[in-house]
């Protein structure tokens, strides 16, 4: 049986949904993605797929030229993984990347759906955007990832 | 261009998390099944 592997916990995919509310919507997925982009150390991971999928839902509800305009920010903030075409976006770039977190609306990827698609080779934990942002601790996850003491966001999250 | 000029842009369209979870599921259902059709074409 594979072993399970170890996952980089300042690593984070946002499932499409959250990408979209937080342009779209703000409130709690605009929260976590500010936690996100607070922290140059904080690696939003996420496969070209995954951000099709944002930024055609984008078009859909907004227009082109500000789904462009998304596309072009994400893109300076995303670290880029590749996963098989089909797979679920967001579960396939967590499990490629070793990501610890998924930020998504989507009840079913907490469960059944993940574990059919990876089963125990996943391990990764699905979070609400709120719940993610009431738990968020970066001095304690920055004492876990990186060498001395937590020196406070380092990025302006909205330039 | 930064993230809060793409926010204050974004404040003229009205919409909620249900209605973006909706428009996610419908366009990863059609691409599941464009896939599906492509591998049977292929097959």
């Amino acid at each position: 049986m594979p072993e399970t592997p170890e996952t980089n916990p300042a690593r984070i995919v946002a499932d499409a949904d959250v990408l979209v509310a937080d342009l779209l919507v703000g409130g709690p997925a605009r929260e976590a993605m500010d936690d996100i982009r607070s922290h140059s150390w904080v690696e939003l991971v996420a496969s070209d797929a995954l951000l099709e999928d944002a930024e055609e839902v984008i078009r859909e509800l907004a227009d082109e030229d500000l789904a462009a305009a998304w596309r072009e920010e994400i893109e300076a903030l995303r670290v880029e993984v590749e996963h098989p075409e089909g797979d679920h976006p967001a579960l396939a770039s967590a499990y490629r990347s070793q990501a610890a977190h998924i930020l998504s609306y989507d009840e079913g990827l907490r469960s059944a759906e993940a574990s059919a698609a990876f089963g125990s080779r996943l391990n990764v934990s699905v979070k609400t955007p709120a719940g993610f942002a009431g738990l968020f601790d970066a001095a304690s996850l920055y004492e876990a990832v990186e060498d001395g003491e937590y020196p406070g966001p380092d990025r302006d999250p909205r330039k | 261009m930064s993230w809060d000029d793409l926010f204050e842009r974004a404040e003229e369209y009205e919409t909620d998390v249900e209605t973006i979870r909706e428009r996610l599921a419908a366009h990863r259902e059609d691409e599941t099944t464009e896939s599906d059709e492509q591998e049977a074409d292929d097959a």
